[in-house]
């Protein structure tokens, strides 16, 4: 008997030894996208892990045991919130870390600060599809958003690790100029797009369309999470040929099923664009997943 | 163009006042003020001038979005003394808690004669589901369910706090009533659940309608770097199932599906997870749990679970999945122990996030001293509708033998539809 109890009194204090000895930051973040603009702030003063792999919808991430020992031993959480990221509560409880539970000094909801686009007013219910409560919740595809993100993980850092305040600001500072000029650029390249608007398959665009002054045509999903039907394909290309709409644009990790079969309806081109940094060889940083968006969005409208 | 508008109305205010003054002014002294004045006032419109040009050549640069573009974010630091918490962006405040209810609506359209479900679509069970954190660290979830077997009288199913902040990292706690953490598949609601029907092996020998207990436990996450090691141990109160069957004996006596075991019991779960890599994971598990049946006679259920999930792209995955159950039940007059076994494999394939298909083989014993048991291969097909919506599809073919009074029978086959709708927010303990 005493053997037993004398393990898990060494594992016991083996635990509260390690909480300690961390000897870098280590940041959890819900998916690849973050989990750049966390490495671009923190730089190497901070180990960064994503949850979610570049090839997942944020949506639908499977929640598995082994991401809780990421997040038991993480210093900082970062999340991008507004609902979207529901699954990480699951492991959150798990991981009995009180540093990243919400309201923790490690805890970031990246939305917060947030203009939220698409808020519901009045009831909402399942028939509508999957809506957010809060809002639209894809604000990391707006560019500018990223600043806000890096931002909210920048004040995190700092009250993690209050001495390495100087170096979180500057690097935050030089992330928001690289995003700046980024943004100077994708407005140049879609200023001359012929027509505006576009039809995406879910309507994840919001904050990007806003951004460079596109319109949302229509979606191809009937509603938010809701499998297209081919009723719905036919009626949406009918539309988009009277309009003369060129572009369906598409998140990389979808099937190319509807959105091929939509464009074959209609003479529009489909756009299948990485949403998180690593989904796409090209979009190996937040800054570069972006030029590769505009780069094929440019592409499919001829 | 609302600058110009504003740059002539500068100038004609200043210059009103002055000329006035100037006309009335004649002395020399009053000239030299005056002039002093007009080379001011020259200078400021210059400035105004050059100030106008560069924002007339900023909009023209970015007419094209300038409108209705929204603002860059500044380039400014929150308040970092501030831990950010996730609260509503545009939505009303609101203290209620997370409310959600789900019906399970369950089918027989296939049945051995005699089955009192056969051929019937009905509800089986309504949920509603209540959750909150209600401290940092607290979180509470409660079930009220009202089930067909009960006359949908409601009930409560589970009411139970969690505790995540006990001190010593990874050390939480639970304290209430709850569908005990016994293998995979006990845990899971039943809307939740992948199969319209339960395995055999979790109705016969833990409960025909969930493992449930009321007590506490204390769930230790090992620190083990690279392996989740997690440790659950507790003392909780379980009664016996409402599904009783008759002894074999013919004395008339009835005897409860399942553990058998009522009062308090202690329980315990290890379960282990490995990464094997970004996109595939390997669960193993074992529970147990120990306890006196009314009879006087000792029991025990033993389980070993192990699963295989593979993600495969951001929709479509894998995963295969079995579980075995060991019951012992000890004679309390002729000090006998008798241990009966059941066991369920099961491989299920997700194409996209609206199908996936599943293949499950069950084999279990009933619990001693009943005789028989099932032997059956499933084929399973679940639609997805909603998030929180589903239809399924489930046809078994196989064995059921028993000399208890269930519907007993060589070569059947049952085809079972299930109908699941749920509405609200609502999330599920990690399975």
């Amino acid at each position: 008997m005493k053997t037993p109890l004398a393990l898990l009194v060494a594992a016991a204090a083996a635990s509260l030894c390690m909480s300690r000895a961390a000897a870098e930051l280590r940041i959890i973040t819900v998916d690849t996208s973050l989990a750049d603009i966390a490495r671009q702030v923190a730089g190497d003063r901070a180990s960064v892990e994503s949850l979610a792999r570049p090839s997942d919808d944020p949506h639908h991430v499977v929640a598995r045991p082994s991401m809780i020992v990421k997040l038991s031993r993480a210093d900082v959480f970062a999340r991008i919130g507004m609902g979207l990221d529901m699954w990480a509560d699951a492991l959150l409880d798990r991981s009995g870390n009180a540093s990243v539970q919400p309201g923790g000094k490690g805890y970031v909801d990246c939305s917060r600060g947030l203009k939220a686009l698409d808020v519901p007013s009045g009831k909402i219910d399942p028939s509508m599809g999957d809506l957010h409560p809060e809002g639209n919740p894809h604000y990391l595809l707006d560019p500018a958003q990223g600043i806000l993100a890096a931002g909210n993980i920048a004040a995190a850092l700092i009250r993690v690790d209050p001495s390495g305040q100087p170096y979180y600001h500057s690097r935050f500072v030089q992330f928001g100029e690289r995003v700046k000029a980024g943004l100077q650029r994708w407005s140049t390249a879609l200023k001359g797009l012929p027509n505006r608007d576009v039809v995406p398959f879910h309507r994840s665009w919001a904050y990007f369309l806003a951004r460079f002054g596109l319109r949302e045509f229509g979606v191809l999903e009937p509603r938010p999470g809701i499998e297209p039907s081919p009723g719905h394909v036919g009626a949406l290309a009918r539309l988009m040929k009277q309009a003369g709409v060129k572009v369906v644009l598409c998140e990389s990790f979808r099937s190319k099923r509807w959105p091929d079969l939509l464009a074959g309806q209609c003479g529009a081109v489909p756009a299948f664009v990485p949403v998180a940094v690593g989904a796409d060889p090209q979009a190996g940083s937040y800054i570069a997943m972006f030029d590769t968006i505009i780069e094929r969005l440019v592409g499919a409208a001829g | 163009m609302r600058n110009l508008w504003a740059l002539v109305a500068l100038v004609h205010g200043l210059a009103a006042p002055v000329s006035p003054a100037a006309a009335q002014a004649s002395a020399p002294a009053d000239v030299e003020q005056l002039k002093a004045v007009v080379a001011k006032q020259a200078e400021m419109i210059r400035e105004l001038q050059e100030r106008l040009s560069k924002l007339e050549g900023a909009s023209a640069a970015g007419k094209a979005q300038s409108s209705d573009e929204p603002p860059v974010p500044a380039v400014t630091l929150p308040m970092p003394a501030s831990p950010s918490r996730s609260v509503g962006q545009g939505g009303s405040a609101s203290a209620l808690p997370d409310i959600a209810v789900f019906g399970n609506n369950l089918g027989r359209l296939l049945a051995a004669k005699g089955e009192p479900s056969r051929s019937q679509f009905r509800i089986s069970e309504l949920e509603l589901a209540l959750q909150q954190r209600v401290a940092d660290g607290v979180l509470f979830r409660s079930t009220l369910a009202a089930g067909e077997e009960a006359d949908f009288a409601m009930g409560l199913e589970e009411g139970y706090v969690t505790f995540t902040r006990l001190g010593v990292p990874g050390l939480g706690g639970t304290l209430g009533k709850r569908r005990l953490p016994f293998g995979k598949l006990n845990p899971i609601h039943p809307h939740a659940a992948p199969y319209a029907e339960t395995p055999a092996a979790l109705r016969y020998l833990a409960d025909p309608d969930g493992l449930s207990g009321n007590g506490a436990a204390l769930n230790w996450l090992l620190p083990i770097p690279s392996l989740y090691a997690n440790l659950e141990l507790g003392a909780v109160q379980v009664g016996a199932s409402d599904a009783e069957v008759a002894r074999p004996d013919l004395t008339g006596a009835t005897l409860p599906l399942g553990l058998g075991a009522t009062g308090t019991v202690p329980m315990g779960r290890l379960w282990l997870s490995k990464a094997l890599n970004p996109s595939t994971e390997l669960e193993m598990g074992s529970s147990a749990l120990a306890g006196k049946a009314d009879s006087g006679d000792s029991v025990r259920l033993v389980g070993a679970d192990v699963t295989l999930k593979q993600a495969l792209g951001a929709f479509s995955r894998w995963q295969l999945q079995g579980e075995a159950l060991w019951h012992t039940r000890r004679d309390a007059g002729s000090r006998l122990s008798h241990t009966r076994s059941g066991a369920y494999l099961a491989a299920l394939y997700a194409p996209d996030q609206y199908r996936e298909f599943g293949l499950r083989y069950d084999d279990s014993r009933l619990p001693w001293p009943l005789e028989g048991g099932e032997r059956l291969l499933s084929l399973i097909w679940s639609n997805r509708l909603t998030e929180s919506s589903l239809w399924r599809l489930q046809l078994a073919h196989g064995d059921r033998t028993t000399d208890a009074l269930l519907p007993s029978r060589r070569g059947l086959t049952e085809l079972t539809l299930q109908f699941v709708w749920g509405a609200g927010s609502h999330s599920h303990p990690l399975q």
